[in-house]
């Protein structure tokens, strides 16, 4: 499919476009769906094609097909450039300089995900059903669905500049989604989420039933013991599920550079930065949060971005202070800085855009135990299942599924859905320190229009934070 | 198509089903006042339904249908063997034929036509106008569906949507938006000047509170709230136990009904993936649950007839629709009396979808009403709520509807302004 890229390439050049980078993809994925004690029918799907983006005078109009013959390419390389040229006269010229990358990789795979074993697979599923249910104790089980998925991508990118990058990504992810009931009709409902980049080596069907089952047992504690949390002003210890959240929802966002630009404005909304907010003190002297690409197996995980640029590590926030954004290259090229190589997108057919990899706290030097000691009183959220925060990235809240109680400076009795309800910058700023253990936790980032969901983690230690407010939903 | 209709049946299948489907798109974006982006994308793709002793499977490619039908049953015959049988299967029945092409849009042209309107009406904002932000989406879709039962349907619709977002500061904005079948029919002078002089009052900030309030919600907000209500009326949803209206039957106050729209509502098709033809359900009638959304297999487990909302394995909502009430606009935000006015949201999530509890953050301003009139506005404010508890609280119905959809809007909507008493309001420490 080179060929073809090159001829979109050469035909964009041909018509006009100063520049111009051509995506070739090829990618398919498989889905079983457990429901209620029974499998649904199985999905596939595949899909390939090819994107174009030309530049004029720094505006990217964008153009895509599915038709893999040189009539329907050529004819997305003259639109793309056509309305570049047209919209370039609305929009303030500026230079992308697109990468000269010449690169190849590749995510390993033990256990191929073109050769599922259906067998092993269903059986897994159908036992870790059958683990969760004998695991409950009084809670009925209202509904259960188990899913697990695997897909691989394999894309191409050259550009008018010379690059030319070749990446394959595997990747295979569980989903289960159960509700624990009490007689008097109180239920709780858990959703969990495990996706890495590898074969289905990585599926280990012991491991996941155990954690399946796991987490039942402990909604059902809270289910059963839990108890309101006190209302008011106390400590708090976020596990890494929660503290990898706030990376995302209050650090990484709003940090996306085309957001700062205010490019999203009417989709995912623009930012509490601004370009000049590099150097602004936002959290604590002690926090720091990255987002870093490069960490192996990660469901973030890449080498070379979808502009072509070599990934590296984002420090964002560095002792406190905003150090960099998430960088593309035409937001890049609008704020007088150098792609940091944060441009992704989720398929052929849309527009790489800035986007997070895997966000996280950076750890810290003390443990659990201790930052629960240093604590005293308070609340351990250790999972949440309702959140969301304004669209400018100052405003979250997030009700916890799993919690406990702090006190004397030990975790005890469980608590039933105690509500955290912060700006962000009071709960960066209260920051006052992270465990040396370190998790990520695999999630679907939603952002861009036309949607890109895209795979990414977030994570970090545990984390204390002190003086928050806590509710009761 | 139809030899592999011939082949499926040949190779055993008792039911087979072929979906083609090209949509083109065109979508053209400003930020603060200048061309941001212009993305166009064609996709063809075609999706199968496969059936043998109860089994069944679906996968779709996005590619042309290969010219050899035989690698298609091939691949269903391959695909089967990982399936196991289904305990809704039910036989594909439908058997309409029907063969209509709207004239598609040229939709790039007019989507360059229209933004020469919008620079024009953005290069005369008032003054307190920092700046605007937004977008306009124009898509052209055909669809042809073959099955074993009888069922030939070609058809081709067009839609599209547009969405203003007026900025005087960061924290003091508005959004409007349009829907409707054709870029030619939308009105961005109109709808930015209204977003403009319904800013103006907004400018004046005032402090939030929190705490119960009676308030108005907006076609924007009504719009993605029922969009999670279309979600849990869908039969599937219902059957397995994920939907907060499941053996309910008092769901919402007597003034509000619901209905879900297939043909009839701009931009819809006539026929759903069964072939069967799309119609008007009511969901919710004076506040009663009184119908789901079904394909043929929850069709037949509930006992009813489809409701022409497939979906091979899950019914799903076309287009939902609140009927009007009979209260004027500005009678509505006398009669509130003091309360807000959300004017739009984002970010709902739900605790559960079991029981409905939500909450949901508003975006853009909160306007704030004293003594009938609006007075300023605020910002921060989230909305803690359950569903149910919230719709069978409305008080009054506006007797206009607004098209709605936008990114948060995904499923369109019709909807009024509707007032509630004691919306529970909360705010960030």
């Amino acid at each position: 499919m080179s060929e073809l890229c090159f001829y979109a390439l050469d035909v964009a050049q041909k018509t006009g476009a100063s520049a111009c980078d051509v995506r070739f993809e090829e990618a398919f994925s498989g889905f079983l769906l457990f429901v209620n004690g029974s499998f649904e029918a199985p999905a596939f799907s595949s899909w390939s094609g090819v994107g174009v983006r030309a530049f004029v005078h720094g505006f990217p109009s964008f153009s895509s097909t599915s038709r893999l013959d040189k009539e329907s390419v050529s004819a997305i390389a003259q639109r793309a450039t056509k309305y570049a040229k047209v919209f370039s006269q609305k929009s303030k010229p500026k230079s992308v300089t697109l990468p000269q990358t010449n690169a190849t990789f590749l995510v390993k795979e033990k256990k191929r995900v073109e050769e599922p074993d259906f067998d092993d697979l269903k059986e897994t599923i159908k036992l870790a059903y059958q683990e969760l249910k004998s695991s409950l104790k009084k809670a009925t089980l209202l509904q259960c669905f188990i899913s697990v998925s695997w897909s691989k991508s394999h894309r191409t990118l050259v550009n008018s500049e010379g690059a030319y990058v070749n990446y394959t990504i595997p990747r295979v992810g569980e989903v289960a989604v159960f509700t624990l009931k009490r007689d008097d009709g109180l239920s709780l409902q858990k959703f969990h989420q495990r996706e890495q980049e590898g074969g289905f080596e990585l599926f280990q069907a012991a491991k996941f039933v155990e954690s399946i089952k796991q987490q039942a047992i402990e909604l059902e504690n809270v289910l059963f013991n839990g108890k309101q949390a006190d209302e008011g002003v106390t400590n708090i210890v976020l596990s890494p599920e929660l503290t990898g959240l706030v990376s995302h929802e209050s650090v990484g966002h709003p940090l996306e550079a085309d957001r700062v630009l205010g490019r999203e404005g009417v989709q995912a909304g623009e930012s509490y930065a601004s370009a000049q907010s590099i150097g602004v003190q936002i959290g604590a002297h002690n926090l720091n949060i990255s987002d870093d690409p490069t960490i192996e197996r990660s469901n973030g995980y890449y080498l070379i971005d979808d502009e072509g640029v070599p990934a590296q590590k984002r420090r964002l926030i560095e002792n406190g202070r905003i150090n960099e954004f998430l960088l593309g290259l035409e937001p890049a090229a609008v704020l007088g800085l150098k792609s940091n190589g944060s441009s992704r997108c989720s398929s052929y057919d849309r527009e790489p855009i800035p986007r997070m990899s895997n966000t996280f706290f950076e750890p810290g030097d003390r443990t659990f135990d201790e930052l629960i000691e240093e604590a005293k009183e308070g609340v351990y959220f250790k999972s949440f299942r309702e959140w969301n925060i304004d669209d400018r990235r100052t405003n979250q809240r997030y009700v916890a599924l799993v919690a406990y109680k702090i006190k004397n400076g030990e975790v005890s009795e469980p608590l039933l859905m105690p509500v955290l309800e912060v700006t962000t910058f009071k709960l960066l700023s209260s920051f006052v320190g992270g465990s040396k253990d370190f998790e990520l936790y695999s999630g679907t980032c939603g952002k861009g229009d036309p949607g890109q969901p895209l795979p990414v983690s977030m994570g970090g230690p545990h984390t204390l934070f002190k003086g928050i407010k806590v509710g009761r939903r | 198509m139809e030899r592999a209709l011939e082949l499926a049946q040949k190779a055993g299948f008792s039911d087979f089903a072929l979906k083609l489907v090209e949509v083109t798109n065109c979508l053209y974006t400003v930020a603060r006042d200048s061309a941001s982006s212009f993305k166009s994308w064609d996709d063809v793709w075609f999706a199968v339904y496969a059936a043998k002793d109860s089994k069944e499977v679906v996968f779709e490619h996005t590619k042309p249908f290969p010219s050899d039908p035989s690698q298609v049953v091939d691949e269903a015959q391959k695909r089967i063997e990982v399936a196991e049988p289904s305990p809704l299967y039910t036989p594909l029945e439908s058997s309409e034929v029907y063969e209509k092409q709207n004239k598609l849009l040229e939709i790039e042209n007019e989507i360059a036509e229209l933004s020469e309107r919008i620079h024009a009406k953005l290069s005369g904002k008032p003054e307190y106008v920092s700046y605007n932000t937004l977008s306009v989406w124009a898509q052209n879709i055909t669809v042809k569906l073959y099955t074993s039962a009888g069922a030939r349907i070609h058809e081709g619709y067009s839609r599209c949507w547009a969405t203003y977002r007026a900025f005087a500061d960061q924290d003091t904005t508005l959004q409007r938006c349009e829907y409707t079948d054709a870029p030619k029919k939308l009105k961005p002078e109109e709808s930015l000047r209204s977003v403009w002089e319904d800013l103006k009052p907004a400018l004046n900030r005032l402090k939030p509170e929190r705490g119960a309030k009676s308030a108005i919600l907006s076609p924007q907000v009504v719009g993605n709230l029922i969009n999670s209500v279309g979600s849990a009326s869908s039969a599937f949803s219902v059957l397995i136990g994920n939907s907060f209206l499941k053996d309910k039957n008092r769901v919402a106050s007597p003034l509000f009904t619901l209905l879900d729209v297939g043909e009839g509502f701009p931009g819809m098709p006539h026929y759903d993936d069964e072939g069967t033809k799309t119609q008007s359900t009511v969901i919710i009638q004076r506040g009663e649950l009184k119908n789901l959304l079904h394909n043929r297999k929850t069709a037949k487990k509930f006992g009813v007839k489809s409701t022409g909302n497939a979906g091979w394995i899950s019914p799903s909502p076309w287009a939902l629709v609140i009927e009007k009430g009979d209260a004027e606009y500005d009678e509505l935000v006398r009669s509130l009396k003091d309360g807000y006015i959300v004017t739009n949201n984002w970010y709902t999530r739900f605790q559960s979808f079991v029981t409905g509890d939500f909450s949901t953050i508003t975006r853009d301003v909160t306007l704030v009403v004293k003594n009938g009139e609006i007075v300023g506005s605020t910002k921060g404010l989230r909305i803690s709520e359950n569903i149910l508890d919230l719709l069978s609280r409305a008080q009054a119905v506006e007797k206009r509807t607004h098209l709605v959809k936008w990114w948060e809007v995904e499923t369109p909507v019709q909807a009024p302004h509707i007032m509630f008493e004691k919306v529970n309001f909360t705010l960030p420490e």
